[in-house]
């Protein structure tokens, strides 16, 4: 018996008791919907953890510190400024060589100095970050005015926003006050590399010129101004020549050659090409012996807990399934009683038994099918419902603008009919095997 | 008979007792039978003499205590369920006293179920029934479910479905039992003209003498045993009853009279 005589057979079967293949559907329709919503509560969470954690920096980010750091800046002791065996290196070819790790897109090191900004009469701490311009302008960072500096004009610079806000007067009365801010855009600044404190008469610094601002919803790149590496090394390298005299130091002049190019960088950033392969490169890094941190590790934590919650959730919805599957074995088993004669009469006039077997399956998982298509539908339709009703809340508190929403990507839909059409399977089982078993004699005799 | 030269049944030392607690019921003591391609070989038998019993352990739907029964070679009581099933799917049509059409289906699609198990397409099958419906006298009858047809009518069905796949034994377990005896005359003569057609051999549990005069050989069953075989000349059915009526010369009256003759 070919498989589309059996189809048509069977939903004809199936048509002919209407009643009660609809409710038997119903109840894998609860069944189904419970779960695919549950489950949806779940998945939007994570959504929203996401979206909440995306605006805290880039999900696709690893920052990278090399953890003996603290101790070479600390120390000024001779036996600091040697690199101890097993340590390792956090220069241009430790860049090369995450840039070779699989999933990695780019990697890029930073260095920060200390800095006091000037603007006319004010002045403020600033931090400065030397970068590779050409591979910080893949980050991707978002700007509230200008565009992102480049190393060919003079000593350009991007701003973060929080820069401009807290200059002061030396001068004045109590110059911690009364914080003003400035228009770092349009205003002459300039930088001394030095964060020592200059009473009276303070060295030449360089003016730099500003080319954009970051946005204040970017809080990852708001405290410092970024600068191109070499641009900054070498003005720095003039201004240390120009103010040898000064008893400025910052450490750096005091380590040897070699020690300099270990530690070109102090931090660096590693883009991955996508959120699910962070950890494997975050791994990765922290067994060649960095510190690494990523906002998937928050990720991870909220994905824990947000998992649990979700199994709590879809097992509620499982329950129900589960009465449903029930549910199918029940008018299966009916089914079966009715059609005793009917079954018997076709093993007679030539059925096989596999064919009584499928056909009995076959309704049971049509069940299955159709109480999963339209359980998804619904879930659709409550997933909408909770949605709108907890963007309604956030209009009046905002506490929820973030909120856990309903989510149901197509794969949920899918994975939903594919499991209540397993259920309708499973539950049919028991009843087609019994189905087979029947004694066509027996069942013939029945009235 | 030299015609029907090859054994298609052949029945051995056939016994079956039946257990009902400690009780035993011997349906059949001691059967040896053996029935021919194209013969039509009717089972006579009072109530309770064990027909049925014998027509279903040839039939393969019920097993035998002991002995053995040969269909085209194969012994069908060694066959496991699986077996069994495709065996009457090649071999065997099944007509029931009470007809058992499928109450949902119409009449062509009753007489088609066999050609789907078969897995024939659909085009070939409904002409296959309607053929078969025709050939019953039911070509205007198609589309009719069995409820809106009479029992005459339905029995016609059940024998197109039990001739529509062509198998070489037909079984009848009471064909004509909820029939009048006119309409009973009508099956039997489509019956043979059915099995004739084909060389089909056909096996038939009665109590109506009507149809026992059809029978190329006659079996007489008591108590589970077979008490005589009665063989009749290959054309004298033909000669007899079926030219004369389809001609006219006699009438369903003549053949009840002759059946009450025979017995
Ligand atoms: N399933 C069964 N269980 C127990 N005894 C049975 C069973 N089937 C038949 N019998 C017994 O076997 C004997 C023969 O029964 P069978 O049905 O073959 O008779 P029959 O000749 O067909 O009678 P009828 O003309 O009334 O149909 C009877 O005594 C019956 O009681
Ligand atoms: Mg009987």
């Amino acid at each position: 018996m070919n498989s589309l005589e059996l189809a048509l057979m069977g939903i004809k079967n199936l048509l002919r008791r209407k009643a009660r293949t609809i409710l038997t559907v119903l109840g894998v329709i609860i069944g189904t919907a419970s779960i695919v919503v549950m489950v949806s509560l779940g998945l939007g969470m994570n959504k929203a953890f996401e979206q909440q954690l995306e605006e805290y920096g880039s999900l696709t980010m690893i920052e990278v510190y090399n953890n003996r750091g603290g101790y070479m800046v600390m120390s000024d002791s001779g036996e600091s400024s040697s690199v101890p065996e097993g340590e390792v290196a956090f220069n241009d070819e430790t860049i090369s060589t995450f840039e070779n790790i699989e999933h990695v897109e780019f990697a890029l090191g930073m260095k920060r100095f200390d800095g006091t900004l000037y603007a006319g009469k004010l002045q403020s701490w600033a931090g400065i970050m030397a970068v590779d311009l050409e591979k910080f302008k893949k980050l991707d960072i978002d700007l509230s005015e200008g565009t992102m500096p480049s190393a060919d004009g003079v000593n350009e610079v991007l701003m973060g926003f929080r820069v401009s806000e807290d200059f002061y007067d030396p001068n004045s009365r109590n110059p911690y006050s009364n914080q003003s801010s400035v228009d770092v855009m349009n205003t002459k600044l300039e930088v001394v590399p030095s964060s020592s404190y200059y009473d009276g008469k303070r060295p030449r610094g360089f003016v730099i010129t500003p080319t954009g601002l970051t946005s204040e919803e970017d809080w990852d790149y708001a405290w410092d101004i970024f600068i191109d590496y070499d641009v900054f090394t070498k003005l720095k390298a003039d201004f240390d020549r120009r103010n040898k005299n000064n008893d400025d130091d910052n450490g750096g002049r005091k380590r040897s050659r070699s020690n300099e190019d270990q530690d070109k960088y102090d931090q660096m950033k590693i883009s991955v090409d996508d959120v699910k392969y962070v950890q494997e490169v975050q791994e990765q890094v922290k067994e060649m012996g960095y510190e690494a941190y990523s906002l998937t590790d928050a990720l991870e934590n909220m994905k824990q807990t947000s998992g649990l919650i979700q199994a709590v959730l879809g097992g509620i919805g499982a329950v129900s399934l589960f009465v449903a599957a029930i549910g199918i074995t029940n008018t299966m088993v009916m089914s079966i009683y009715e059609r005793t004669k009917e079954i018997g009469v076709m093993k007679v006039i030539g059925a096989e038994l596999k064919d009584i077997k499928r056909l009995f399956l076959f309704e049971a998982a049509m069940i299955g099918f159709f109480g999963g298509v339209f359980g998804v539908v619904i879930s659709y339709g409550i997933s909408f419902l909770i949605n709108s009703v907890l963007s309604g809340m956030s209009e009046g508190g905002g506490y929820y603008g973030v909120g856990f929403l309903s989510d149901i990507p197509y794969w949920l839909a899918l994975l939903g009919i594919a499991f209540s059409t397993f259920i309708g399977l499973a539950a049919g089982y028991y009843p087609a095997v019994r189905a087979t078993r029947l004694s066509a004699l027996e069942a013939i005799r029945t009235e | 008979m030299t015609k029907h030269s090859e054994v298609v049944i052949s029945v051995k030392g056939l016994r079956k007792v039946y257990r009902i607690g400690n009780e035993k019921v011997v349906a059949l003591r001691q059967i040896d039978l053996d029935i021919h391609r194209g013969e039509i070989c009717c089972i006579l038998g009072t109530s309770g003499s064990g027909k049925s019993t014998l027509l279903n352990m040839m039939a393969g739907l019920e097993k035998p205590s002991k002995g053995t029964i040969l269909i085209k070679s194969e012994a069908i009581e060694k066959m496991s369920e699986k077996q069994l099933a495709k065996f009457r799917q090649r071999n065997i049509g099944f007509i029931f006293q009470s007809y058992n059409l499928l109450s949902a289906l119409t009449a062509i699609e009753n007489v088609a179920m066999p050609l789907i198990f078969r897995g024939m397409p659909k085009a070939l099958r409904e002409k296959r029934a309607k053929k078969y419906l025709k050939m019953v006298g039911l070509g205007d009858r198609y589309h009719h479910k069995p409820t809106q047809m009479s029992g005459g009518q339905q029995q016609r069905v059940g024998i197109a479905r039990a001739f529509v796949g062509t198998p070489e034994i037909v079984f009848a377990d009471e064909p004509t039992g909820n029939l009048d005896t006119k309409t009973s005359i009508e099956v039997m003569h489509i019956m043979w003209r059915m099995a004739r057609e084909k060389d089909q051999t056909i096996v038939i549990v009665t109590h109506d003498p009507e149809v026992a005069l059809y029978a190329d050989k006659v079996v007489n069953i008591r108590d589970g045993d077979i008490q005589s075989v009665e063989e009749r000349p290959e054309d004298d059915v033909y000669e007899k009853f079926i030219k004369p009526y389809e001609e006219s010369f006699i009438t369903a009256d003549d053949i009840t009279e002759a059946a009450s003759a025979a017995l």
